[in-house]
């Protein structure tokens, strides 16, 4: 018997599929949102990197009224030594964001700590990825999407405050000459800050894909970070050598952003690229790793 | 006969969440089935009884005992918790003899009567697998056995049927049966009126939190026939309304309401009333706009469990 | 029964079954893992460290730095946030709660049990690492007065932190995390801040136990972080009433917390 409500409720789909290309978004979304669920986590994260962030903007804006006078009408020596003036007060304020971008990595490591070390692990637990890869949805998309959200997060502890802090710099410098000096600067702090939370994400999530249970994957991340710079520090003394600070994750990031920022690198005496080889070695292995543990999800185990 | 179980407006919540409203009852020794849907409040009510949680509000004593972390109570309580959970490193006959030997047992006493346990239970073969290799169904029976293996006087069983199939469901009925005639008390919950049936007649009726009929399954049914319903209808013209309703065989009252737009109707039988209630409307043209029945739920949660 | 017998009895057979979990868990394969950490350093630098370093001097380093600052505490929080906390996560806490046993007993047992694992994982892992910075001979090594009192640190270290964990992971539902919170976020900091907010630490009462004030090697610390050490029997008492103080908290929370589980 051919059942005729059939066709009527579940009408047959006549049409083209099309071909969405950002799935890891909805998917990096749908894991922000989670994190949204919970305000006191929130709170506790990211009210410390609120606040500096305030007292940085106040103290960029105070820096430029404070030594801006009117420079209308003013020729030749004058405007030179005004314009000297400018130069050091846009160096006093990117060393201030440096400052705040150094003292957020911390909360980097924190809230991608909490709010990605269950992303992977919880989806084993709860067996969600069957549920995942039974949609039209690769690896690499699932991959991405739960970087996005781990991301996300790292940057709201870091990319928005050096951003915002940026923004009012450029708003209270006269004629807009932290952001026409400065740009490459803003880029180089944004890029910089998207590296740390890159590296820092995908090491969480590799750590999350290998443990059953978020608390482990936090335990997990807290033990390698700490290992790797605590670690650093004694066999740094014992061989009277900076080469073991290259395994400290903070070391070699401090490097990179000494070459970047032209800052002096005293107590890392090494080249940048020494410092971008056990930084890539890391990236590769947590690769690898999330490789073959998408891949045992991916065929249900 | 004194009960085993004396509740006095026992109260229980999570957060906001209500767990348990305002629950009185008194259970005597016997089998006794806790019914209720989902939600109702069963397990918050085990919960209590075996002194996993504390009421919030009210009173509860179990075999005399206040239940909270009662040595004394334990020693003659067995409880089969609804959670899937087990030492998953020990097999099931370990399992049980360990918790055996908490309870004061020698070694040789505590492995005889574990495997005597689960020998009851039909996992005679099994005993010796880790927990871990187990059916949903043999873990079911394993936290059955641990319950019952040290001979307790009063056993609660948490949704103990959920998860079995039909032939084991059997045995653990038999099971339950057989302990009631060594004397021992029985409270299992279920949410199908049907499973508790087969084993008992006496039941407790929970539906969100309180205690909305006791007694045996037949005398709940018959209450229920018995007691008229409520049924308040708002209209236009309500004197209009009453009027007309008064003629119709199953309407055992009719009031108007003080807010001179309502009616009140007492019905014995509400299915009956609600067919013929859109006829006498159109007829007396009264302009209803709502109709609304307060004191469904005991016959809406009933029929719910009878399915 | 009387509590008198029973708790103990009962504690004791807990702590019976609890080695045998701890035994069959993946997380004794990391907490080995975590303990072979320093000998294996040491067998590094023994070998290849520059030649000035003694093997005493070696010792000390990855004695201070790793294996009192990183391993002592991270083994002892990972192997002791569980006590109870496991239990009421895989909800079969039911199971011993619903037996006529002293509540606290479950505490009593399950903790004795990690804190077995946790010193037999740190006296060896110290034992080895004194050994291992033996591998090449470099002159003096470490006396058996030294490598003892890094001994006694390390093992009062394993209970004090064991016993701070299981408590949080009684009373917190994230135990783990503000376990670990404390221990490498607020006693990093306090411990390494110059000044008596160290004196707050249990890091500061370890040191206290192993540090020579006559070393060279220490007199920085003295120097640097401007705080004057207690003897070792100072911070051995100190610590002691500490352990005291958390065994009861923990025992009396036992007792009286409801642990709320999910079907």
């Amino acid at each position: 018997m051919k059942a005729a409500t059939h066709t009527e409720v579940y009408r047959p789909f006549r049409g083209e599929l099309r071909n969405y290309p950002l799935r890891a978004l909805t998917l990096a979304w749908s894991g922000v949102r989670i994190g949204f669920r919970k305000k006191l986590p929130a709170l506790i994260l990211f009210v410390i990197p609120a606040i500096s962030t305030i007292i940085t903007c106040f103290m960029v804006q105070l820096a430029f009224e404070a030594k801006n006078p009117d420079v209308g009408g003013e020729l030749g020596m004058q405007k030179q030594i005004l314009g000297t003036l400018l130069s050091e007060q846009l160096g006093a304020v990117e060393v201030q964001v440096l400052q705040l971008l150094t003292s957020m990595q911390l909360f980097v490591v924190l809230a991608v700590g909490w709010y990605g070390s269950g992303l992977i692990a919880e989806d084993k637990k709860l067996r969600a990825n069957l549920l995942y890869f039974a949609r039209p949805i690769t690896r690499w998309t699932y991959f991405l999407g739960k970087l996005g959200t781990v991301m996300f997060w790292g940057m709201c502890a870091v990319g928005l405050p050096v951003l915002m802090v940026c923004s009012v710099a450029s708003f209270s410098s006269p004629d807009w000459a932290f952001l026409k000096d400065r740009w490459h600067v803003i880029l180089k702090l944004e890029a910089y800050a998207l590296l740390w939370v890159f590296v820092h994400g995908l090491l969480v999530l590799a750590i999350s894909s290998i443990c059953e249970r978020r608390n482990q994957a936090l335990a997990g991340l807290f033990g390698f970070y700490i290992l790797t710079t605590v670690g650093s520090r004694a066999m740094s003394r014992i061989f009277d050598g900076a080469a073991w600070k290259l395994i400290s994750i903070p070391e070699n990031f401090q490097r990179i952003s000494d070459s970047m920022f032209g800052l002096q690198s005293g107590d890392r005496p090494w080249g940048l690229e020494a410092s971008l080889w056990p930084l890539g070695i890391l990236v590769l292995v947590c690769a690898v790793v999330l490789q073959g543990q998408t891949r045992k999800m991916e065929i249900g185990r | 006969m004194s009960a085993i179980i004396q509740a006095e407006g026992l109260g229980r919540w999570y957060g906001e969440v209500v767990g348990l409203g305002d629950l009185t009852v008194n259970i005597e020794p016997g089998i006794t089935g806790l019914v209720g849907p989902n939600g109702a409040g069963k397990s918050t009510f085990m919960k209590v009884m075996v002194g996993e949680l504390r009421p919030h509000r009210g009173t509860i004593r179990v075999l005399g005992y206040k239940p909270f972390a009662s040595r004394g109570l334990y020693a003659r309580l067995g409880f089969c918790p609804q959670q899937d959970a087990l030492y998953e490193h020990q097999t099931g006959v370990a399992f049980v003899r360990d918790l055996l030997r908490l309870g004061g047992h020698s070694k040789k006493q505590a492995t005889r009567d574990a495997e005597a346990a689960m020998e009851r239970v039909g996992l005679t073969e099994a005993m010796n697998r880790r927990v871990s290799d187990y059916s949903k169904g043999m873990r079911q029976r394993t936290r059955l056995a641990q319950a019952i293996a040290h001979s307790p006087d009063l056993i609660i069983a948490d949704e103990p049927l959920t998860g079995l199939d039909p032939i084991a469901r059997r045995q653990i009925i038999e099971l339950f049966q057989e302990l009631a005639a060594e004397g021992k008390s029985v409270i299992l919950s279920s949410h199908v009126l049907h499973e508790v049936e087969n084993l008992t007649e006496t039941i407790v009726l929970i539906h969100r939190g309180r205690l909305l009929a006791q007694g045996s399954v037949r005398e709940v049914r018959q209450l229920i026939s018995r007691h008229p319903s409520r049924v308040r209808v708002t209209a236009r013209d309500p004197r209009k309304l009453a009027s007309k309703l008064f003629d119709q065989p199953h309407v055992r009252a009719v009031a108007l309401g003080a807010d001179g737009e309502s009616v009140q109707i007492e019905t014995d039988n509400v299915a009956e009333f609600h067919v013929t209630f859109a006829s006498v409307a159109k007829d007396a043209s009264a302009g209803v706009r709502s109709l609304s029945s307060d004191d469904a739920s005991l016959e809406a949660v009933f029929d719910y469990l009878v399915g | 029964m009387s509590s008198l017998i029973a708790m103990p009895r009962a504690a004791f057979l807990i702590y019976r079954l609890h080695i045998g979990m701890i035994l069959g868990s993946r997380r004794s394969l990391a907490a080995i893992g975590l303990a072979a950490i320093p000998p294996l350093l040491a067998f590094l630098a023994s070998n290849f460290a520059p030649d000035n370093q003694t093997e005493n001097g070696i010792f000390l380093k990855l004695g201070t730095f790793v294996l009192i600052q990183f391993v002592v505490p991270m083994l002892s929080v990972a192997l002791g946030v569980g006590v109870i906390a496991d239990e009421a996560e895989s909800r079969t806490i039911t199971f011993p709660f619903t037996r006529p046993i002293p509540r606290m007993s479950l505490f009593l047992g399950r903790w004795l049990a990690a804190l077995t694992a946790i010193l037999v994982l740190i006296a060896s892992s110290c034992i080895l690492t004194a050994l291992f910075v033996q591998v090449k001979d470099r002159g003096e090594p470490p006396t058996n007065e030294v490598v003892q009192s890094f001994l006694q640190a390390a093992l009062l270290g394993g209970v004090v932190y064991s016993l701070g964990s299981a408590v949080v992971g009684v009373l917190l539902k994230r135990g783990l995390i503000f376990a670990l919170g404390y221990v490498f976020a607020v006693e990093a900091l306090l411990a390494n801040v110059p000044g008596s907010s160290q004196s707050l630490t249990v890091q500061y009462h370890l040191r206290s136990m192993f540090i020579d004030k006559e070393a060279p090697i220490w007199k920085f610390l003295e120097e640097a972080e401007l705080i004057k050490f207690l003897t070792p029997e100072e911070a051995m008492t100190k610590m002691a009433f500490t352990t005291a103080v958390l065994l009861v908290v923990g025992c009396v929370a036992v007792s009286r917390k409801q642990f709320v589980l999910a079907a």
